[in-house]
């Protein structure tokens, strides 16, 4: 005789934490038989997930990169990008549908989102995109050449020589494997971090709900609003799965708060003696195994500390969150103060000289709140339409997220009594105090993200659950893959919508390297914007000179006088300059409205000009050499 | 004989349930993982024997420094409270995100430590990785108990 099937965890309820007695067992009835339209929703979830990669693999083929424009990827991705977009979020939809849906499954879905929406560019692209992905390249590249980081005190280097541990591992990682560089892996950095960062996640989402369902469209939701662009290959995106891995094993190992008896959620209530047993008493000091577990988290935190200067900070910041609740602190306390004195040890040592030298402007910053919040956003008004969409469609999404995770903590009390609200407020700390070069508004949304996404997950899912009428129900079934497939539109458009300045192509890889292997050590490199592949070549040999970094006046004169501009700027350098324009700082100046002209009118003014001379030209680049006017005076 | 004996009573029982012999079984299969593990710490030191750029090399460097020498350090941890562990899917997220952000950051300690000593080369590195891998796999002490 046929036994029946196992219930699943999600119809368990109390079984899955309290002691499963045999008694228990005997006694509880079988499951109920599914509904019709879940059996539709189990089949929908099983077939859709193979279309979507067919479609997706197929699409790949399709990218017409020469069409990018002002809205980045968007106007090159075929239609059928789109059809298995549509198709992976409504199989996702229908998976949430059905509640025995099983972890395979699920974990099936995020890793092809993550593939979609992150493996796309590497698969499509010839070379590594973002500049600064260059960049970080380029100091690993310097870091097996030279045995460390040498101290180049423009545009920020110094910072890589104090927080190293990032390019440590990377150069081991290139030594080690015998592989050339670093270039071979990093286009793929993306896809791999956000792939390590689904564990924490999940892990993290299952301390503040046992539905299975909300866990895993908190997860989707987190990456459909991950636009922030912080995920290429980075010390950030490094110490940012690190900070995600730590931050769920804290928050795990917290006795949980609420009267005994209430569910945490309202999803999948655990039941009084579940609960009971989720809620160990320990009044001054954890049991022995979060004692362990906090000992071992020290590895990752020093990770943290010697990587980023930022990462340590918002650690700190969100420990001391955790820690406000009395009943968190015995385990909380502990890491709290051990991540403080590394530090603090690292800062006062190592890191000091860049401390000493910035101390003035952090101080500074601490008075600007107001300027550290919108330092990082561009003007609109200066922007292409094109860009002003984008913009538009990133600050709503950054404020739905964070208006739905609100609202989520003000329907569902249970949720206040999670480490959600505490872990979303805390990162807003720092930006108040910090502009972080414009970054710390990002930042702040990047770190609170985790949070703030399951609580925007908890809010779309809960829409019309307790609907008496089937008219609302039904509302409910088409709302929930609608406002997934809103949340999918709105990611793609504000991460792929500024591919125009970080897509290089090969043709710009030519010219830079080109230049580096022609411009003697001592150079001076100059671009309109960093924008270019490879401008921190062998950063150790040669000076360099970007444009927007030199204030207004340089962007208004360079628009109008380049020659009367670089010889403020560069013209009492004794050895060769060079001036690189391409397509990406072309892409970078229209889009942003950075110069009052564009790059094509620019070059057009430097073809009469005698003091720059075209040393090396293809269709997407163009390296000048610029001879300063003294010069030009000295020669005959 | 304690081995073959073990073994053979553990083998003999198993099929009425659980018997003296069990034990000794369970310890036996745990030495052999322990064992496993401390030999697969020294993979990648191995690896370096290989051509360079060559994909076994990347492969086995890549896998195994992800894991290790967190797993061996991971699996050893009592579980935080018995509740938050009893599910089996739990303790095995759990195993999986703790393994791979102590190994990295095992790695990154290490490979950081000896790039400010200036004496950051792969052989090195990757010797005390395996040796962090192997004292962890192998020391005394109970795993997953509490």
């Amino acid at each position: 005789m046929a036994r029946p099937p196992e219930p699943h965890p999600d119809h368990r309820g109390p079984a899955l934490t309290a002691s499963p007695s045999p008694t228990s067992r005997d006694v509880l009835p079988p499951p109920p038989a599914p509904a019709p339209d879940h059996l539709t929703a189990r089949l929908l979830a099983r077939v859709l997930l193979p279309a979507a990669l067919a479609l997706w693999l197929v699409s790949l083929h399709h990218v017409r990169l020469d069409r990018m424009g002002d809205l980045g990827l968007i106007e090159a991705l075929p239609w059928t990008f789109w059809a298995a977009a549509a198709t992976l979020t409504l199989g996702f939809a229908a998976a949430l549908r059905d509640r025995r849906t099983p972890g395979w499954l699920y974990t099936g879905y995020l890793l092809s989102l993550i593939a979609v929406l992150h493996a796309s560019t590497p698969l499509v692209y010839s070379q590594l995109s973002n500049a600064w992905a260059w960049k970080h390249v380029s100091m690993v590249d310097v870091l097996l050449r030279a045995g460390g980081l040498p101290t180049a005190n423009d545009h920020g280097l110094d910072v890589y020589s104090q927080w190293p541990g990032f390019f440590a591992v990377n150069g081991l990682l290139v030594k080690a494997t015998g592989i050339h560089s670093a270039l071979s892996y990093a286009p793929y950095a993306p896809p791999l971090a956000d792939a390590l960062l689904l564990g924490p996640l999940v892990m993290l989402y299952r301390t503040f709900s046992r539905s299975r369902r909300l866990v895993w469209a908190g997860a989707w939701v987190f990456y459909c609003c991950f636009w922030v662009t912080q995920d290429y290959f980075a010390p950030q995106t490094f110490t940012f799965v690190l900070y995600v891995a730590v931050i769920a094993t804290v928050v795990r190992c917290l006795p949980r708060a609420g009267p005994r008896g209430r569910s945490p959620t309202r999803d999948g209530p655990p039941g009084r003696g579940a609960h009971a047993l989720h809620r160990p008493r320990w009044p001054t000091f954890p049991p022995v195994g979060v004692r362990w577990t906090l000992l071992v988290l020290l590895l990752p935190v020093a990770a943290i500390v010697c990587s980023h200067p930022l990462t340590p900070l918002m650690l700190v910041v969100s420990l001391t969150a955790l820690a406000l609740p009395r009943r968190n602190r015995p385990v909380v306390l502990p890491l709290l103060l051990a991540t403080v004195l590394l530090t603090a040890a690292w800062d006062l040592t190592v890191a000091r000289p860049f401390l000493s030298a910035n101390i003035a402007t952090m101080v500074h910053g601490l008075t600007q709140p107001g300027g550290n919040a919108g330092a990082g956003l561009i003007n609109l008004s200066l922007a292409s339409r094109g860009q002003q969409l984008v913009a538009w469609t990133d600050r709503t999404l950054s404020a739905a997220v964070w208006l739905l995770a609100l609202a989520a903590l003000i329907r569902r009390p249970s949720l206040r009594r999670t480490a959600l609200p505490l872990l979303a407020v805390a990162p807003v700390v720092l930006l108040v105090a910090n502009s972080y070069d414009g970054e710390m508004l990002f930042r702040a949304y990047m770190f609170g993200l985790p949070a703030t996404a399951f609580g925007t997950a908890a809010m779309l899912l809960g829409a019309g659950r307790r609907a008496r009428f089937a008219l609302a129900r039904a509302g409910r079934t088409v709302a929930v893959p609608v406002l997934l497939a809103t949340l999918f539109a709105g990611f793609s458009l504000s991460y792929y919508g500024k591919e125009y300045a970080l897509y290089f192509t090969q043709a710009e890889t030519q010219a830079s390297v080109w230049m580096f292997q022609h411009a003697p050590p001592g150079s001076t490199i100059v671009g309109v914007t960093e924008d270019f592949p490879g401008g921190y070549t062998s950063y150790d040999k040669y000076g360099r000179v970007w444009i927007n970094m030199q204030g207004e006046w340089a962007r208004r004169g360079f628009a109008v006088d380049p020659a009367g501009t670089l010889d403020t700027l560069v013209g009492d350098q004794p050895r060769h300059v060079y001036l690189m324009l391409n397509k990406a700082q072309a892409g970078r100046v229209h889009a942003t409205g950075l110069l009052s002209v564009g790059l094509p009118q620019i070059q057009a003014e430097l073809a009469d000009n005698s003091q720059f001379t075209v040393l090396y030209r293809n269709q997407d680049a163009t390296v000048y050499e610029f001879t300063p006017s003294v010069a030009a005076g000295r020669s005959p | 004989m304690t081995g073959r004996g073990a073994g053979h009573g553990a083998g003999h029982r198993g099929a009425r349930g659980p018997g003296p012999w069990a034990g000794v079984a369970v310890r036996r299969a745990d030495v052999t993982g322990r064992l496993a593990l401390a030999a697969a710490a020294w993979l990648p030191v191995l690896a370096l024997l290989l051509p360079a750029g060559a994909p076994l090399r990347i492969a086995v460097i890549i896998g195994v420094g992800l894991v290790l020498p967190g797993f061996p350090i991971v699996r050893r941890l009592p579980p935080e409270h018995r509740a938050a562990d009893r599910a089996p899917a739990a303790r095995r997220l759990r195993l999986g995100v703790l393994s791979v952000a102590v190994s990295l950051g095992c790695a990154t300690v290490v490979a950081e430590s000896l790039f400010l000593t200036h004496h950051l080369t792969p052989g090195l590195a990757l010797v005390v990785l395996a040796g962090l891998g192997t004292v962890a796999a192998l020391a005394p002490g109970g795993a997953g108990r509490g």
